[in-house]
């Protein structure tokens, strides 16, 4: 079928319209993720979104309604444990990733709950997406793009370093914590579209390919959005063109832009030498 | 120097958890005083400044900075804008930020601050302070791709920014060559003139507090004796 017929099918016109959005808004969370080295805890998220999905599955919900609310909870108390506990942020999501996959599956064990179910979460496709799912994705990207705006000086310092940004009277783990709570919703409705395992594309990958060429926040975060915009809609439309799983499609698309990000950083920075 | 105390701390005692870190320290600095405090890694010299700027809870004991007492985020807050805190040099982060946007930050709660962006002022105070420190030409150059020495002038301008009358810093001249650290020290010694500063200084290296400190004290053992 040509490209432009596919435009005319509601079904694609959802999944570009949330590629797009998720793109623009969702990547830019993966600046803080790897700022503040929060890398462990999206696993720690999508495991508590299995124990959520398990909870949920015993007492008659949908698994996804389960899942989102387990790790919008988990991201809401990451941060004061991490400060309880007096350990990393990232350090303390382990003890969230194995405890929650421990109570999963005393869960899936002891009430008969079908444990294929819960896992199927896992894997996410884009071209599945209701279009109150789009509703939802795109009022989380202009979420996240407000708070930018409105907060960039504060999550600046935050990420640049945040005992001295606290020093300063800025309330640090406060910032902190809200931006824990946008990165677990990014996870939680990106599970839907590229599913938990492929989560990184969306989320990590764009950022990581802009900090490789940024000079500033203010750029590292605009890379990001036209990198997660470049990988999303445009592993899309391969998929679309070429027949692939989406998923998929999207993760290679946004690998490609960090290998040519890498690429380009280190050519330009040997023609400077 | 007269002889009003800006910073007070009577009978304190501090630490992480079962941990005592400090144990029954007092501590006055004067106005106009550069005091240097000297110890071996871990004897607790960073803890110390944690607990003058209200990021730490003391278990025991009282501090006071001008007056005022950490009882309260508001008292805090108060504290703090007193303060200009230089960090220990630290290795460089993944977030790029210039050198304008580094000192910028000192503005914060004094020149901007929630729903108030930098002004015209604001940006006119980062480059007086930044031909002051020395480093004008960088104005735009990315920190993590500067010298240690110049890392720590971003570091002091920062903290000078703040017009705070009392200015704490943890290892100002740790991990520099020698001659930043010459750099550094005669730095110390202009701006604490010029500004009217009242300073306390930290540093595992004795020898460089002689050369910027009017008394040196030591931190053994949670204590603090005269040297």
């Amino acid at each position: 079928m040509p490209m432009l017929d596919f435009l005319t099918i509601p079904l694609f016109q959802k999944a570009l319209i949330a590629a797009f959005l998720s793109g623009a808004g969702l990547s830019l969370l993966g600046v803080v993720i790897l700022n503040l080295n929060l890398t462990t805890i999206r696993f720690a998220l999508m495991h508590i979104g299995l124990l959520g999905a398990a909870v949920a599955m015993i007492l008659g919900f949908s698994p996804l309604v389960g899942a989102v609310t387990g790790i919008v909870i988990a991201s809401l108390l990451l941060g004061p444990a991490g400060d309880f506990l007096n350990m990393d942020t990232g350090v303390s999501g382990v003890l969230f990733m194995t405890g929650s996959l421990g109570l999963a599956f005393l869960i899936f064990y002891k009430a008969g709950v079908p444990a294929m179910d819960a896992f199927a979460l896992f894997s996410g496709s884009i071209l599945a997406l209701s279009l109150f799912e789009v509703w939802v994705i795109g009022a989380l990207a202009v979420l996240i793009i407000i708070v930018f705006c409105l907060f960039y000086r504060e999550i600046q310092m935050v990420l640049y370093n945040q005992e001295l940004a606290e020093s300063l009277g800025v309330p640090a783990k406060a910032i902190r914590n809200a931006l824990l709570l946008l990165t677990g919703l990014a996870i939680g409705v990106n599970i839907r579209m590229v599913g938990a395992l492929l989560i990184d594309a969306a989320v990590l990958l764009p950022a990581m390919a802009a900090l490789i060429l940024a000079k500033s926040l203010r750029s590292a975060l605009l890379l990001s959005a036209l990198f997660g915009i470049v990988s999303q809609v445009g592993g899309v439309t391969f998929s679309m063109a070429y027949d692939c799983p989406s998923g998929a499609s999207i993760t290679l698309a946004a690998v490609l832009m960090v290998i040519l990000s890498a690429v380009y950083g280190h050519v330009t920075k040997k023609i400077r030498k | 120097m007269t002889h009003q105390a800006v910073v007070e701390i009577k009978n304190l005692s501090a630490g992480y958890g079962h941990h005592q870190v400090l144990q029954q320290l007092d501590l006055t600095l004067r106005h106009g005083e550069a005091l240097g405090i000297a110890g071996q890694n871990g004897a607790g010299k960073t803890t110390l400044f944690k607990i003058i700027l209200g990021l730490l809870k003391p278990q025991k004991g009282r501090v006071s900075v001008l007056g005022k007492t950490p009882d309260s985020a508001q008292t805090r807050r108060l504290m703090r804008r007193q303060i200009g805190y230089v960090p220990q040099l630290q290795t460089p982060g993944k977030m790029p930020v210039c050198v304008h946007d580094a000192v910028m930050m000192g503005r914060w709660g004094k020149g901007f601050g929630f729903f108030r962006r930098p002004t015209e002022d604001d940006r006119r105070k980062v480059s007086e302070i930044l031909h002051e420190v020395g480093i004008s030409h960088k104005h735009w150059q990315e920190v993590n791709l500067l010298s240690g020495g110049e890392q720590q002038k971003v570091s002091i301008g920062r903290a000078l920014i703040r017009e705070a009358p009392i200015l704490l810093m943890d290892e100002p001249t740790t991990y520099l060559d020698h001659g930043s650290q010459a750099e550094i020290i005669e730095l110390i010694k202009t701006i604490r003139l010029k500004h009217e500063l009242s300073l306390i200084m930290i540093s595992h290296d004795p020898e460089h507090l002689e050369a910027m400190s009017d008394r040196i004290l030591l931190l053994k053992n949670g204590r603090l004796e005269e040297r």
